[in-house]
């Protein structure tokens, strides 16, 4: 056995940089950052001789400055005397807001459509593909613009609302759609809002400790709550129950009841004719004009017999008893038509629950035995929430909540724009999820609904929603086009009119470019986190 | 057991002959039956989808059969709806207001004379775009479509013959560098002086040669340019007095035919008010039309006129000033050293604290004194420099052989919104792929620098990189050089479709097995070989889909230059809409606009899905 | 196989599944044309016939894959109608396995196997999972159970699809081609299995162009040629001496090497 010496060390030449695998990658390496460092210092000291030549230099010191101007909305307080900085923050609330909008409408628009495109009832899917395609292959500052043309043009001012002006507002006279914006009723939080906020976050809780109960149960025994409809009655019943008890028991109860009898009656009605004809499509016509026909009877029939009895039985039609139940059940009668407005469109589809409430609080709640009425002042007892509702005022409208036109314009058409997007997103999820997968799923005995949300939507939702998040980041990037109806977001604030006003353009857009930049660079992270989580093993 | 298999022992003797369905299960019923009311769900939504429908249709369809064509402006568009009788709840689209500015929407205020030279260009880059699309072409047409942009600028933009052969010059001359540089010292070497030497050619050599061009032919030129400026001066007066006279006349005519329509309107709103209106309502309707079709006849050649008033008008300056220049020319000659001279003296005689100011705005903590000097200082290189450019622009004007040049800020329109698109997605396109290649390299610097650059473009939405090109732009750049503002848009455009083209591309390389890569490499390929050879035409292939959708978004991008002050459709929808006569306009003009860009946008959508298709077919 | 699992192959003369004159239209094409099948329970049924004759949607009928359009279609006593509880009643006591595995790629091998005992039979997790782990031991895999589909070979995947219909405790078992998308090294595992479940009892219709298997497990060989049943008969007699000119026609195909 021969004892092997080390191989002469080659000596280094130059060439070695160029043809030797060892050092070529560095060469170039090297030579690329040797570039680069040189287009960089080129430009900086561009930058440093021009600003130097016109006298600037480079400072963000002007966002500590006074700004003043003005800003029409702002989520955050704000005048014209506070700094430029503030006002910046309010343009990135005002950014945010529209986002944040946007994205939860355009996933809804997105998920119907891209659902909808799919479904074979031809039509639909048609008015669908019209929809997707239009939004799509149109630039989005036009729908932007047009949106907010119409709302601009074609809707009355708000003076045409007097009393027989041309004009009347909607969903019972709460909102009012004008050439100044929309106004909308405003909630405004009164006695115990506290209670009914602790309610609802008790009854979050309450479901997702339900939840919990419920998947231990079918590990253990293998029974199967009705989940979803626990959760939606516990999120909603406590809710209501507790605003009603603390608005006014009785009339609420009845109210309450009598709603839940009719609906439950109808159900019945609508399963019975589907048991006997076994077509739920006239199942569905035949509880419709049920409901029809019950909510004209109870006003028609009972609610008047009831308040004549009462007032023939002297007792008054108004403040307690048989009365108060009569003038109710009109009310009611006035709400079941409302619920199935759809049939009947002078009747605005939505029950009016809470809006009458307040008035008749005072007087009834001195009558009514509340538990814990001794600890509230009558006198001063308003309702957990009420809503401060616009109402004409001079040539503007007073109260309520004032949505600009700006807004509404911008939100609209990025949701619609985005939403169409998301919907080709959708489809192409759902489409991606080969038929032998639910066939396999039926194979097995499960139904639809099951096969959906076990076997189709994990799968459809890894490919949905990457692209998803993706739409997100341009409706917020797009957000930016707020400049075509003047709305006040960041590029109009840091990057418009501070700008103008300091001559700060290298540092604004800096700031602005980092801020964009920041926004994505979070919803990136949060992507490749998600993906990372979700990728399919394979072999 | 046995029994029962040998009792199910079957053999058919006469096959049963194919049967249509029964009626329930074929045709119209069952189509109806399947699609539309196959549950309770899809009967509601089959009535909610023919709700909507009916909405739509009764909405827009009063207002389209209602629509006017011909008008001078909206308010005569709603006379002629009310003389028709057109219930105004209904109304009627307005869309004379797209026949009086069509040509605008697509030209922009290029000049009108010279809308063949686009025209050209549009029809030149089909037959340019065709050995791109069609790759089984003939090879030759390559060579054109490679001479195709410097063309194209050629022909929108004007200017002398010489200046596109210039610039083409250059990649000559890179590419003998390149190879010269090849044969003495590698292929490194070889690259670093071709791009030098192109880059010298660019920058420095091209502007002397143009000049000294313009020079040799102006100074030829000289004397003839006198005679024919004078004469054509001589020329033009009494022309534009004749066209001024004949505007006159026209307008007295027009005033008289509006007082008839007027006169008519009137007459019909009375006659509706009355409701007499079986016999005289019609004859009114029609004579209405009639004034209303002399009206627009008369305003048509009233515009053709002042329009060419205006022309004249231009001419006639442009000649004035020319010819005043070539007086002045041996004048500034002389006196331009000394001018220069003297400016350069006064700057270097600045006091310290202004030395290297080139605004007064700047020196705000200066002296009086100062200031004043600085302000004698800025004077004389102004004068300079406004001395060099007339004389520069004199010899441009006389020694131009070529097309009448053409400024960026005339060009608006759909025009503009293709220049864009189409000089950004050509441009992005190189660059894109060696980005993406940079992103998928295994140098770690290279690779960063791309991601960076990727990410931080894509992270910025593109309006804020208009601004920045709109405001930033210049101070990046050495002093003096001032880019067009639409020059500076492309790039800026360019620039932000490469990162996502090296997006789509990257997509495409991604997709290739990694075996391509491994054989090429076993072949003994190089790098870039193996990527022309081997990967980049699959990968390509793979991407072009992702390539034309990622041309529909930029196409659509286009539209926010409209808010750097750039003519675009939309900008002109501003401008129309800002009109006396059209104020009030919208539905209209979105549609048209809107109907433009969806026609385009759908059918390359649709030529990317049938790609796409294809390529899933080939692959399969 | 080993001879004395043979005599637990027994045929009772309850009726499994029987379709009466059906017939099923894709548009106007008539796919399948008065079927008319009788199954005992017990029986291995192999269906075989050229591609696009039917055999496919004549058993994807059984569980209604596919809806048909004329005939009737009774399986245990229960019609098959547009009753969904009928429908839900048939799927979960007929079991299928699919040409191309059709296994949950999102799920792991035993959450693919728990999934309809949990959510369909409402059985106790643990319990549950102790089932599938039966199974997968019977099909020879258990130590791929925490393994998602993409990492298992195409056997395997088979193996583990067939396990999953197991876990349902089906009466019944479809077999849509279920090896035809395998490897040819990868058949015989999942014919072994089948011929285990054979074996067991069970009532088994399979469309398959495994010969060797008909002949070594199946009890009846059915021959389908455009949508209609042309021949049917114990294994030996078909493949030795068959009848139709169409059965010869295919056999003298398949059989030609």
């Amino acid at each position: 056995m021969s004892v092997l010496t080390d191989p002469p060390k080659p000596s280094f030449r130059l060439s070695q940089l160029l043809y030797d695998t060892r050092y070529r990658s560095l060469t170039i390496q090297v030579f690329a950052l040797l570039l680069i460092v040189a287009l960089i210092a080129f430009l900086v000291l561009n930058v440093i001789t021009n600003l130097h030549q016109i006298g600037k230099d480079i400072d963000f010191g002007f966002l500590g400055v006074r700004a003043g101007y003005d800003i029409n909305q702002m989520l955050i307080p704000y005048d014209s005397s506070m700094t430029h900085g503030r006002a910046a923050l309010v343009g990135i609330c005002n950014t945010l807001l529209v986002a944040a909008m946007g994205c939860v409408t355009a996933t809804v628009i997105g998920v119907l459509a891209g659902v909808l495109r799919l479904s074979k009832n031809k039509i639909v899917a048609f008015l669908m593909s019209v929809y997707v395609e239009s939004f799509r292959n149109v630039p989005l500052v036009l729908w932007i613009l047009l949106v907010y043309a119409v709302l601009t043009e074609s809707t009355p001012q708000p003076r045409d609302f007097v009393e027989g002006g041309t004009a009347s507002m909607w969903f019972l006279d709460t909102i009012a759609v004008t050439n100044r914006g929309v106004f909308v009723p405003m909630p405004v939080f009164g006695s115990g809002a506290l209670v009914l906020l602790g309610v609802f976050v008790a009854s979050l809780i309450g479901i997702f400790g339900f939840r919990s109960y419920a998947k231990g149960l079918q590990q253990n025994t293998g029974r199967i709550l009705p989940v979803f409809w626990v959760s939606v009655g516990l999120l909603l019943l406590p809710v209501i129950a507790t605003y009603l008890v603390m608005s006014n028991f009785w009339v609420g109860a009845t109210l309450t009841l009598v709603n839940l009898v009719t609906l439950a009656i109808l159900i019945l009605v609508f399963q019975v004719v589907r048991q006997k004809l076994g077509s739920a499509g006239w199942a569905t016509l035949v509880a419709a004009i049920a409901a029809y026909a019950a909510a004209h009877l109870w006003a028609g029939g009972v609610a008047p017999v009831l308040t004549g009895a009462a007032a023939f039985a002297g007792l008054p039609t108004t403040g307690s008893g048989f009365g108060i139940l009569g003038s109710w059940l009109v009310d009611i009668a006035g709400n079941l038509r409302g619920w199935f407005g759809a049939l009947s469109p002078r009747y605005p589809f939505i029950t009016g629950i809470d809006l009458g409430i307040g008035k008749l609080i005072q007087g009834v709640l001195q009558t009514v035995p509340i538990s814990n009425a001794s600890l509230i002042d009558p006198a001063n007892w308003t309702p957990p929430v009420t809503f401060s509702i616009p109402a004409l005022g001079g040539f503007n409208f007073d109260g309520g909540l004032q949505v600009r036109n700006s807004l509404i314009a911008l939100w609209l058409a990025l949701s619609l724009y985005t939403g169409a997007f998301i919907a080709e997103g959708v489809r192409a999820g759902i489409l991606a999820i080969s038929k032998g997968q639910s066939e396999a799923a039926f194979a097995l005995g499960l139904r639809p609904g099951r096969t959906m949300s076990l076997v189709i939507l994990p799968q459809a939702l890894r490919v949905i929603i990457p692209p998803l998040i993706s739409q997100y980041l341009n409706l917020t990037k797009n957000s930016s086009l707020a400049i075509a109806v003047s709305y006040m977001d960041v590029r109009a604030t840091l990057g418009g009119i501070t700008i103008n006003q300091t001559g700060r353009e290298l540092e604004g857009i800096l700031l602005l470019g980092g801020f964009y930049l920041f926004v994505s660079i979070v919803i990136s992270v949060g992507m490749n986190a998600y993906n990372r989580s979700k990728i399919l093993k394979e072999r | 057991m046995a029994d029962i298999a040998a009792s199910l022992t079957y053999v058919r003797d006469t096959m049963i002959p194919q049967a249509a369905p029964p009626t329930r299960e074929a045709g119209l019923v069952k189509w109806v039956r399947e699609n539309l009311f196959s549950s309770w769900l899809n009967v509601i939504l089959t009535a909610l989808a023919i709700f909507v429908v009916y909405k739509i249709f009764w909405g827009v369809y009063p207002w389209l059969s209602n629509s006017i064509w011909n008008a001078g402006s909206l308010t005569e568009c709603r006379e002629i709806l009310a003389v028709n009788g057109v219930d105004p709840k209904e109304g009627g689209a307005c869309f004379a207001v797209i026949r009086d500015r069509w040509v605008q929407f697509i030209f922009g205020f290029y000049p009108s004379e010279l809308y063949w030279r686009p025209i050209l260009a549009f029809a030149l880059f089909f037959v340019a775009l065709g050995p791109v699309l069609f790759p089984n072409m003939s090879r030759k047409m390559l060579a054109f479509t490679a001479i195709y942009p410097f063309l194209a600028v050629w022909l929108i933009w004007g200017g002398a013959f010489w200046s596109p052969l210039l610039v083409l010059a250059g990649f000559a001359i890179g590419y003998v560098a390149f190879i010269y540089g090849t044969r003495l010292g590698g292929p490194a070497l070889g690259v670093i002086g071709g791009v030098a030497v192109a880059l010298i050619w660019w920058l420095v050599l091209t502007p002397l040669i143009g000049e000294g061009l313009n020079r040799a032919v102006g100074s030829a030129r000289l004397d003839s340019a006198i005679t024919t400026l004078t004469d054509r001066t001589a020329a033009l007066a009494p022309e534009m007095a004749a066209i001024e006279a004949q505007m006159e006349a026209l307008e007295a005519q027009i005033e008289q035919e509006v007082a008839v329509k007027d006169l008519l309107v009137a007459g019909a709103a009375a006659q509706i008010e009355t409701l007499i209106s079986a016999v005289v309502l019609p004859w009114i309707r029609t004579a209405v039309a009639a004034s209303i079709d002399a009206l627009t006849g008369l305003r048509a050649q009233n515009n053709d006129l002042a329009i060419a008033l205006f022309q004249t008008q231009k001419e006639s300056t442009e000649v004035r000033t020319l010819l005043s220049s070539i007086t002045a020319l041996p004048d500034l000659e002389t006196n331009l050293p000394d001018l220069q001279m003297s400016a350069a003296e006064l700057r270097a005689e600045l006091p310290a604290a202004v030395a290297e100011f080139t605004t007064l705005d700047a020196a705000t903590a200066a002296t009086s004194e100062e200031k004043a000097a600085l302000r004698t200082t800025l004077t004389a290189e102004a004068a300079a420099i406004s001395a060099e450019k007339t004389i520069r622009l004199t010899y441009a004007a006389v020694g131009r052989i070529g097309l009448k040049p053409v400024e960026s800020s005339e060009i608006g329109g759909f025009m503009l919104a293709f220049i864009i698109g189409v000089s950004g997605i050509t441009l992005s396109l190189p660059l894109g792929i060696l980005l993406a290649l940079g992103r998928q390299s295994h140098l770690f610097i290279i690779q960063k620098v791309c991601v960076g650059f990727i990410e931080i473009i894509r992270g910025v939405p593109l309006i804020v990189w208009l601004f920045t090109a709109q405001l930033l732009l210049n101070y990046f750049l050495p002093k003096g050089t001032n880019f067009d503002l639409m020059l500076r848009v492309i790039i800026m455009v360019t620039l932000f479709s490469s990162a996502y083209i090296a997006e789509v591309v990257r997509g495409g390389l991604a997709a290739l097995p990694k075996g391509q890569l491994e054989a090429a490499d076993a072949m003994g390929l190089n790098y870039w070989q193996a990527m022309q050879l081997i990967v980049l035409p699959q990968a390509l292939k793979i991407s072009i889909p992702g390539i034309v959708n990622s041309f529909i978004g930029l196409f659509k991008d286009t539209t926010l230059v409209t808010f750097i002050g750039m003519y675009d459709p939309i900008g002109l929808v501003a401008t129309t809409r800002a009109s006396t006569e059209w104020n009030g306009v919208y539905w209209e003009l979105y549609i048209f606009v809107g109907l433009l860009f969806f026609a385009f946008c759908f059918s390359m959508g649709r030529y990317s899905l049938h790609l796409e298709r294809k390529l899933r077919r080939e692959n399969r | 196989m080993t001879e004395p699992a043979r005599k637990s192959m027994e045929i009772s003369d309850e009726v499994a599944i029987q379709i009466s004159t059906m017939n099923k239209w894709y548009g106007t094409f008539h796919v399948l044309r008065d079927i008319n099948l009788t199954v005992y329970r017990g029986e291995r049924i192999v269906i075989c016939g050229p591609s696009g004759s039917g055999k496919s949607t004549l058993i994807r009928c059984i569980n209604r894959l596919e809806e048909h359009q004329a005939g009737t279609i009774m399986v245990d006593g229960t019609e098959l109608s547009s009753d969904l509880k009928n429908i839900d009643k048939i799927r979960s006591e007929v079991g299928m396995v699919f040409q191309h595995f059709n296994l949950f790629p999102h799920l792991t091998i035993l959450e693919n196997l728990t999934l309809a005992p949990i959510w369909v039979r409402k059985t106790p997790k643990k319990e549950a999972e102790e089932v599938a782990m039966h199974y997968l031991n019977k099909v020879k895999i258990p130590e791929q159970a925490l393994k998602y589909p993409g990492q298992l070979s195409g056997g395997q995947q088979q193996r583990v699809a067939i396990a999953r219909s197991l876990c349902m405790k089906p009466r019944i078992m479809l077999f849509d081609e279920p090896t035809s998308a395998l490897d040819p090294e990868m058949i015989k595992e999942v014919l072994d299995t089948m011929i285990e479940l054979a074996e067991e009892g069970m009532t088994m219709l399979c469309v398959t162009h495994e010969m060797g298997f008909a002949q070594a497990v199946a009890n009846r060989v059915i021959f389908m040629d455009q949508g209609q049943i042309v021949e049917q008969n114990e294994p030996k007699e078909f493949f030795n001496n068959p009848q139709s000119d169409r059965t010869k026609l295919f056999l003298s195909q398949i059989l030609g090497h």
